[in-house]
């Protein structure tokens, strides 16, 4: 693992990025759009609204994730980078660990402009720290954009590639979804600290064995 | 033809008919549950326990099937021999039959036992995620051309797909499930059985778990020959 | 439903569903069989 390569790979991607803003724009678009629509979905200051409320936040960031994934690797594979990538002397490992980053980053900036919109437009009053509940919002994000960059390689050979994307990514994120709305509403709702809520502790092991089990078999991806 | 289709019409009737007779035993020839362990009076559960004699088996083998195909990949990646892939896909496409069983008799069994066909318990969320990873691995298959890349990135998925056998059990310890078990723990009684009940439970689980391995010997066999007659077909052999 | 339909129920689904599976495969091995002749 090389620090530095990584390093490089995901500066020339956010570069790239920051340049067309095309696959942010959309993603900060879309979340706020889906915040909207979420709100409609019962009446404003409402407690059903607060009761759901967690569970919409974190759907907001899946879909807003999964708009965000379709990018990363499909843009390589389209562009035709991804060979010049391999022939580099970067690791493949490598290659994985920046994709993933760069996908996390993406997701934190979202999570900088969705979180607080949240906030405002559904009027919440979280019951415990504002801190914890972002940490726990951040650990969902690092567990789906594991998975999600792994899977979005995955398919990059496949036809009909973002349809399938969705449907190979989504059971394998069911239990990461499921944990991360139990431990926000623990949070938001419930205000329970952070360490005492044993769903954290599980999706950090869940990222843990993701992360080993994807670092293995991702070269095989690539075997072509 | 290497196997006589004869023989397999054989073999299977004659599993059918034990399946048939212990089905039969365990529906008439059981007696109802003992009065103690009746959770209310009246309680269906007096009659409806047999089911288990029905279910267990839909779970066992469901695991058993996402084994093979976390085996059959792993050894595809390792060989490259064709032979694996084709056990794994097999077994993903008897798994998904089983995984669909398995969620069709524990709705009947939530409906009778606690009123309702879907209740979130643990086991029965986690029954559904199998079901979708398996159906993710199949269309995974389905979208991919070039039988080596669809071998290798279904392996990829394969043994991916394989965490929610252990994410099923440890999801049932730590959120405190209703469903029954067969041994008393702490948390929940489950209920024994005697020895005639025992004989019946074996016989049904060992001809379910044949009807497996011969379905899936019988599937891959299946595949080979129509990989040959298309062949044929095409006029390249 | 009560208990003896839903065990009933349970083995039929049991039943139907690999009467129904071998006969989609012994389909499959007439189309191959036709194939090769």
């Amino acid at each position: 693992m090389n620090p530095v390569l990584i390093y490089r790979i995901v500066r020339k991607d956010l570069k790239a990025e920051l340049r067309g803003k095309e696959t942010i724009n959309f993603m900060f678009l879309f979340s706020f759009i889906s915040l909207l629509m979420f709100n409609f979905a019962g009446e404003p200051f409402s407690p059903a609204l607060t009761e759901v409320g967690p569970g919409l936040l974190w759907f907001v960031f899946i879909f807003t994730g999964m708009l965000g994934l379709s990018r990363a690797f499909i843009k390589e594979k389209e562009t035709g980078t991804l060979e010049g990538l391999l022939l580099s002397p970067v690791s493949t490992g490598d290659i994985l660990y920046a994709k993933t980053l760069y996908n996390l980053l993406l997701m934190l900036g979202i999570q900088f402009i969705a979180f607080p919109l949240f906030i405002v437009l559904f009027n919440y009053n979280i019951a415990g720290s504002t801190l914890d509940a972002f940490i726990v919002l951040f650990l969902g994000n690092v567990a789906f954009v594991v998975v999600g960059s792994f899977m979005s390689a995955l398919v990059m050979s496949a036809k009909s590639r973002e349809l399938v994307l969705q449907i190979i990514v989504l059971p394998m994120l069911l239990p990461v979804i499921i944990l991360t709305i139990i431990s926000l509403r623990k949070v938001m709702i419930t205000g329970l600290d952070l360490l005492s809520i044993d769903e954290v502790k599980l999706i950090v092991s869940y990222v843990g064995i993701m992360t080993i089990l994807a670092s293995i078999l991702f070269e095989y991806i690539l075997e072509e | 033809m290497e196997f006589k289709r004869k023989h397999a019409t054989v073999f299977l009737g004659a599993l059918w008919l034990v399946v048939l007779a212990a089905m039969y035993k365990v529906l008439f020839s059981l007696g109802p549950l003992k009065e103690e362990l009746l959770r209310y009076p009246g309680d269906p559960m007096r009659h409806g326990y047999k089911i288990f004699f029905f279910s267990m088996e839909a779970a066992a083998i469901t695991y058993i099937a996402f084994a093979v195909v976390l085996i059959g990949s792993a050894l595809y990646l390792k060989s490259k021999d064709m032979k694996w892939d084709r056990i794994a896909a097999s077994s993903a496409r008897l798994g998904i039959v089983f995984t669909t069983i398995l969620l069709i008799n524990g709705a009947i069994f939530s409906n009778l036992a606690w009123g309702a066909y879907w209740n979130w318990d643990p086991r029965q969320t986690s029954s559904l995620f199998l079901w979708f990873t398996l159906a993710a691995y199949l269309t995974l298959r389905g979208a991919v051309d070039g039988s080596e890349t669809r071998a290798r990135l279904s392996a990829v998925l394969g043994i991916f797909g394989f965490i929610g056998v252990p994410l099923t059990h440890i999801s049932t310890t730590i959120w405190l499930s209703n469903h029954p078990v067969l041994y008393n723990t702490a948390q929940s009684s489950g209920f024994s059985l005697d020895q005639s009940g025992l004989i019946l439970f074996m016989t049904l689980m060992s001809c379910f778990l044949l009807l497996y391995v011969y379905l899936l010997w019988f599937t891959v066999k299946i595949d080979v020959l129509e990989e040959k007659s298309q062949k044929v077909f095409s006029g390249e052999l | 439903m009560n208990e003896f339909n839903s065990i009933m129920a349970v083995a039929a689904i049991l039943w139907t569903s690999f009467i129904l599976y071998t006969g989609y495969l012994d389909s499959k091995v007439r189309a191959i069989e036709k194939r090769l002749k």
